[in-house]
Protein backbone atom coordinates (compact mmCIF):
# COMPACT_ATOMS: atom_id res chain seq x y z
CA UNK A 1 0.00 0.00 0.00
CA UNK A 2 1.53 3.26 -1.27
CA UNK A 3 -0.07 6.71 -0.88
CA UNK A 4 1.09 8.64 -4.40
CA UNK A 5 1.74 11.60 -2.29
CA UNK A 6 2.03 15.12 -4.68
CA UNK A 7 4.68 16.61 -2.52
CA UNK A 8 5.84 18.91 -5.81
CA UNK A 9 7.94 21.43 -4.45
CA UNK A 10 6.00 24.67 -5.94
CA UNK A 11 9.56 26.64 -6.19
CA UNK A 12 11.66 23.74 -7.85
CA UNK A 13 8.69 21.94 -9.86
CA UNK A 14 10.20 18.32 -8.84
CA UNK A 15 8.40 15.35 -10.02
CA UNK A 16 5.44 13.76 -7.25
CA UNK A 17 7.15 11.87 -4.46
CA UNK A 18 6.27 8.56 -3.22
CA UNK A 19 5.96 7.61 0.04
CA UNK A 20 5.04 4.40 1.67
CA UNK A 21 2.07 4.02 4.30
CA UNK A 22 3.96 1.25 5.85
CA UNK A 23 6.22 -0.88 5.07
CA UNK A 24 5.65 -4.16 2.49
CA UNK A 25 6.46 -6.33 5.01
CA UNK A 26 3.93 -5.19 7.53
CA UNK A 27 0.84 -4.98 5.01
CA UNK A 28 2.30 -8.27 3.73
CA UNK A 29 1.71 -9.43 7.54
CA UNK A 30 -1.17 -7.96 8.26
CA UNK A 31 -3.02 -9.68 5.03
CA UNK A 32 -1.75 -12.89 6.63
CA UNK A 33 -2.81 -12.35 10.07
CA UNK A 34 -6.58 -11.30 8.96
CA UNK A 35 -6.51 -14.83 7.05
CA UNK A 36 -5.59 -16.36 10.44
CA UNK A 37 -8.15 -14.66 12.36
CA UNK A 38 -10.50 -16.17 9.80
CA UNK A 39 -9.11 -19.68 10.42
CA UNK A 40 -9.07 -18.96 14.03
CA UNK A 41 -13.08 -17.31 14.19
CA UNK A 42 -14.42 -20.60 11.50
CA UNK A 43 -13.07 -23.13 14.69
CA UNK A 44 -13.97 -21.22 17.28
CA UNK A 45 -17.69 -21.08 16.00
CA UNK A 46 -18.09 -24.62 15.06
CA UNK A 47 -16.52 -25.63 18.56
CA UNK A 48 -19.16 -23.04 20.17
CA UNK A 49 -22.00 -24.99 17.47
CA UNK A 50 -20.94 -28.03 18.93
CA UNK A 51 -20.39 -27.30 22.60
CA UNK A 52 -23.97 -26.06 22.52
CA UNK A 53 -25.29 -28.76 20.56
CA UNK A 54 -24.17 -30.80 23.45
CA UNK A 55 -26.86 -32.24 25.80
CA UNK A 56 -25.83 -31.94 29.44
CA UNK A 57 -22.37 -29.98 30.72
CA UNK A 58 -19.45 -29.45 29.11
CA UNK A 59 -17.06 -30.96 28.72
CA UNK A 60 -19.23 -34.48 29.13
CA UNK A 61 -19.03 -36.53 32.23
CA UNK A 62 -16.29 -38.76 32.18
CA UNK A 63 -13.77 -36.81 30.49
CA UNK A 64 -10.63 -34.76 32.02
CA UNK A 65 -10.81 -31.42 33.48
CA UNK A 66 -8.57 -28.65 31.57
CA UNK A 67 -6.12 -26.95 33.68
CA UNK A 68 -7.62 -23.96 34.01
CA UNK A 69 -5.80 -22.58 37.12
CA UNK A 70 -1.98 -23.22 35.56
CA UNK A 71 -3.45 -22.35 32.22
CA UNK A 72 -4.38 -18.90 33.54
CA UNK A 73 -0.47 -18.35 34.71
CA UNK A 74 0.77 -19.32 31.28
CA UNK A 75 -1.62 -16.82 30.01
CA UNK A 76 0.06 -14.41 31.80
CA UNK A 77 3.50 -15.15 30.58
CA UNK A 78 2.50 -15.24 27.33
CA UNK A 79 1.11 -11.73 27.70
CA UNK A 80 4.18 -10.66 29.53
CA UNK A 81 6.54 -11.50 26.30
CA UNK A 82 3.96 -9.47 24.34
CA UNK A 83 4.63 -6.40 27.17
CA UNK A 84 8.45 -7.30 26.70
CA UNK A 85 7.95 -6.82 23.22
CA UNK A 86 6.19 -3.82 23.36
CA UNK A 87 9.21 -2.37 24.97
CA UNK A 88 11.99 -3.49 23.18
CA UNK A 89 10.39 -1.68 20.35
CA UNK A 90 10.41 1.41 22.04
CA UNK A 91 13.86 0.79 23.37
CA UNK A 92 14.94 -0.06 19.55
CA UNK A 93 13.91 3.30 18.71
CA UNK A 94 15.98 5.00 21.04
CA UNK A 95 19.26 2.69 20.76
CA UNK A 96 18.74 -0.31 19.01
CA UNK A 97 21.44 -2.27 20.55
CA UNK A 98 20.03 -2.44 23.87
CA UNK A 99 16.58 -3.68 22.85
CA UNK A 100 18.51 -7.07 22.68
CA UNK A 101 17.61 -8.24 26.19
CA UNK A 102 13.78 -7.20 25.81
CA UNK A 103 13.56 -8.90 22.56
CA UNK A 104 15.28 -12.25 24.06
CA UNK A 105 13.04 -12.21 27.17
CA UNK A 106 10.30 -11.74 25.05
CA UNK A 107 11.52 -15.01 22.98
CA UNK A 108 12.03 -16.59 26.31
CA UNK A 109 8.96 -15.96 28.11
CA UNK A 110 7.08 -17.34 24.49
CA UNK A 111 8.80 -20.23 25.04
CA UNK A 112 8.08 -21.17 28.27
CA UNK A 113 4.46 -21.05 27.13
CA UNK A 114 4.56 -23.50 24.56
CA UNK A 115 6.70 -25.45 26.70
CA UNK A 116 4.16 -25.42 29.48
CA UNK A 117 1.67 -26.22 27.07
CA UNK A 118 3.20 -29.14 25.92
CA UNK A 119 3.81 -30.43 29.28
CA UNK A 120 -0.17 -30.34 29.69
CA UNK A 121 -0.62 -31.97 26.78
CA UNK A 122 1.14 -34.42 27.74
CA UNK A 123 -0.88 -35.18 31.38
CA UNK A 124 -3.83 -34.80 29.47
CA UNK A 125 -3.08 -37.74 27.14
CA UNK A 126 -2.30 -39.92 30.07
CA UNK A 127 -5.39 -38.76 31.85
CA UNK A 128 -7.35 -40.26 28.43
CA UNK A 129 -8.04 -36.65 26.36
CA UNK A 130 -7.15 -37.76 22.65
CA UNK A 131 -8.24 -36.27 19.39
CA UNK A 132 -10.25 -39.38 19.19
CA UNK A 133 -11.81 -39.44 22.82
CA UNK A 134 -14.85 -36.92 21.51
CA UNK A 135 -15.88 -33.23 20.49
CA UNK A 136 -14.19 -32.18 23.75
CA UNK A 137 -10.61 -33.59 22.49
CA UNK A 138 -10.56 -32.88 19.22
CA UNK A 139 -12.10 -29.21 19.35
CA UNK A 140 -9.07 -28.77 22.35
CA UNK A 141 -6.58 -30.58 20.23
CA UNK A 142 -7.47 -28.63 17.15
CA UNK A 143 -7.80 -25.09 18.88
CA UNK A 144 -5.04 -24.80 20.75
CA UNK A 145 -2.67 -27.19 18.71
CA UNK A 146 -3.69 -24.51 15.94
CA UNK A 147 -2.51 -21.77 18.22
CA UNK A 148 0.75 -23.63 19.62
CA UNK A 149 1.81 -24.12 15.82
CA UNK A 150 1.71 -20.12 15.72
CA UNK A 151 3.30 -19.81 18.66
CA UNK A 152 6.20 -21.76 17.59
CA UNK A 153 6.11 -19.86 14.20
CA UNK A 154 6.28 -16.49 16.15
CA UNK A 155 9.34 -17.91 18.02
CA UNK A 156 11.38 -18.43 14.89
CA UNK A 157 10.75 -15.16 13.74
CA UNK A 158 11.86 -13.93 17.19
CA UNK A 159 14.35 -15.85 16.71
CA UNK A 160 15.71 -14.48 13.53
CA UNK A 161 14.90 -10.57 14.56
CA UNK A 162 16.86 -11.25 17.22
CA UNK A 163 19.73 -12.56 15.29
CA UNK A 164 19.64 -9.97 12.58
CA UNK A 165 19.78 -7.43 15.82
CA UNK A 166 22.84 -9.02 17.29
CA UNK A 167 24.01 -8.26 13.41
CA UNK A 168 22.67 -4.99 13.71
CA UNK A 169 20.95 -6.07 10.48
CA UNK A 170 17.67 -5.74 11.75
CA UNK A 171 15.43 -3.41 9.66
CA UNK A 172 12.38 -1.42 10.67
CA UNK A 173 10.07 -3.18 8.23
CA UNK A 174 10.96 -6.82 9.25
CA UNK A 175 10.68 -5.65 13.35
CA UNK A 176 7.33 -4.11 12.37
CA UNK A 177 6.08 -7.61 10.42
CA UNK A 178 7.49 -9.43 13.68
CA UNK A 179 6.00 -7.27 16.65
CA UNK A 180 2.46 -7.74 13.70
CA UNK A 181 2.80 -11.56 14.22
CA UNK A 182 3.51 -11.98 17.78
CA UNK A 183 0.52 -9.29 19.16
CA UNK A 184 -1.60 -11.54 16.88
CA UNK A 185 -0.15 -14.42 18.80
CA UNK A 186 -0.46 -13.36 22.19
CA UNK A 187 -3.35 -11.36 21.94
CA UNK A 188 -5.40 -14.24 20.04
CA UNK A 189 -4.58 -16.76 23.24
CA UNK A 190 -6.92 -15.25 26.26
CA UNK A 191 -9.59 -15.36 23.74
CA UNK A 192 -8.85 -18.91 23.04
CA UNK A 193 -8.90 -19.58 26.97
CA UNK A 194 -11.54 -18.09 27.79
CA UNK A 195 -13.33 -19.88 24.80
CA UNK A 196 -12.17 -23.63 25.05
CA UNK A 197 -10.91 -23.74 28.76
CA UNK A 198 -13.66 -21.53 30.87
CA UNK B 1 -38.88 -12.06 -21.71
CA UNK B 2 -38.02 -8.42 -21.08
CA UNK B 3 -34.91 -7.60 -18.34
CA UNK B 4 -37.60 -5.25 -16.33
CA UNK B 5 -40.36 -7.84 -15.91
CA UNK B 6 -37.17 -10.59 -14.82
CA UNK B 7 -36.33 -8.18 -12.45
CA UNK B 8 -39.81 -8.05 -10.72
CA UNK B 9 -40.23 -11.41 -10.81
CA UNK B 10 -37.07 -12.55 -9.46
CA UNK B 11 -37.78 -9.31 -6.77
CA UNK B 12 -41.22 -10.91 -5.87
CA UNK B 13 -40.12 -14.40 -5.66
CA UNK B 14 -37.10 -13.45 -3.26
CA UNK B 15 -39.36 -12.15 -1.20
CA UNK B 16 -42.51 -14.56 -1.20
CA UNK B 17 -39.87 -17.36 -1.30
CA UNK B 18 -37.66 -17.66 1.73
CA UNK B 19 -39.23 -19.88 3.84
CA UNK B 20 -38.50 -22.91 0.77
CA UNK B 21 -35.08 -21.68 0.28
CA UNK B 22 -33.53 -21.04 3.60
CA UNK B 23 -29.72 -18.98 3.08
CA UNK B 24 -28.55 -21.30 5.97
CA UNK B 25 -29.73 -24.96 5.21
CA UNK B 26 -27.76 -25.90 8.53
CA UNK B 27 -29.54 -23.01 10.71
CA UNK B 28 -33.01 -24.69 9.75
CA UNK B 29 -31.71 -28.08 11.22
CA UNK B 30 -31.01 -27.33 14.66
CA UNK B 31 -31.95 -29.08 17.27
CA UNK B 32 -33.18 -26.44 19.60
CA UNK B 33 -33.32 -22.96 20.79
CA UNK B 34 -30.20 -22.73 21.92
CA UNK B 35 -28.17 -24.49 18.94
CA UNK B 36 -30.62 -21.89 16.43
CA UNK B 37 -29.20 -19.21 18.34
CA UNK B 38 -25.75 -20.12 18.17
CA UNK B 39 -25.82 -20.58 14.56
CA UNK B 40 -27.21 -17.33 14.09
CA UNK B 41 -24.74 -15.86 16.28
CA UNK B 42 -22.04 -17.07 14.38
CA UNK B 43 -23.47 -16.92 10.91
CA UNK B 44 -23.74 -13.30 12.12
CA UNK B 45 -19.76 -13.05 14.01
CA UNK B 46 -18.18 -14.75 10.27
CA UNK B 47 -20.22 -12.55 8.22
CA UNK B 48 -18.84 -9.06 10.11
CA UNK B 49 -15.54 -9.97 10.63
CA UNK B 50 -14.14 -9.89 7.72
CA UNK B 51 -15.40 -6.41 7.07
CA UNK B 52 -14.69 -5.46 10.31
CA UNK B 53 -10.95 -6.08 9.49
CA UNK B 54 -10.90 -4.73 6.25
CA UNK B 55 -12.67 -1.26 7.44
CA UNK B 56 -9.99 -1.75 10.46
CA UNK B 57 -7.05 -1.79 7.75
CA UNK B 58 -8.80 0.86 5.83
CA UNK B 59 -8.96 3.42 8.75
CA UNK B 60 -5.52 2.24 9.57
CA UNK B 61 -4.19 3.61 6.19
CA UNK B 62 -5.95 6.70 5.98
CA UNK B 63 -4.96 7.24 9.53
CA UNK B 64 -1.31 6.87 8.91
CA UNK B 65 -1.71 9.03 5.48
CA UNK B 66 -3.02 11.82 7.53
CA UNK B 67 -0.37 11.43 10.01
CA UNK B 68 2.64 11.08 7.50
CA UNK B 69 0.70 14.66 6.21
CA UNK B 70 0.74 16.23 9.15
CA UNK B 71 4.86 15.30 9.59
CA UNK B 72 5.17 16.54 6.40
CA UNK B 73 3.12 19.94 7.03
CA UNK B 74 5.64 20.90 10.07
CA UNK B 75 8.98 19.74 8.05
CA UNK B 76 7.95 22.50 5.76
CA UNK B 77 8.28 25.65 7.72
CA UNK B 78 8.69 28.35 6.35
CA UNK B 79 12.05 30.00 6.40
CA UNK B 80 13.24 32.95 9.18
CA UNK B 81 13.77 35.63 7.02
CA UNK B 82 15.27 37.55 10.06
CA UNK B 83 18.14 34.56 9.69
CA UNK B 84 21.42 36.20 8.09
CA UNK B 85 23.50 33.81 6.21
CA UNK B 86 27.56 34.70 7.33
CA UNK B 87 29.77 33.16 5.21
CA UNK B 88 33.59 33.15 6.83
CA UNK B 89 36.73 33.01 5.15
CA UNK B 90 37.99 29.39 5.26
CA UNK B 91 41.01 29.23 7.39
Amino acid sequence: MTQAVMDLDRRSGISPRRVPVAPNAVIGMLIFVVAEVMFFAALMSAFTITKISTLGPWPPPGQPRLPIEATAVNTGVLLASGIALFFARRQHALVPRKALRLLGASALLGATFVTVQGYEWVQLVREGLTLRSGPHGGFFYLIVGAHALHVLAGLMVLGLALRKLQRDELSPGYFAATRVFWYFVVLLWPIVYFRVYL
Amino acid sequence: MKPKALAVLSAVAVFCLPALALACPVCGAAQNDANQRAFVGSTIFLSLLPLAMMGGLAAWGLWRVRKQAEERKSEDVPRDSSVQLRLEPRP
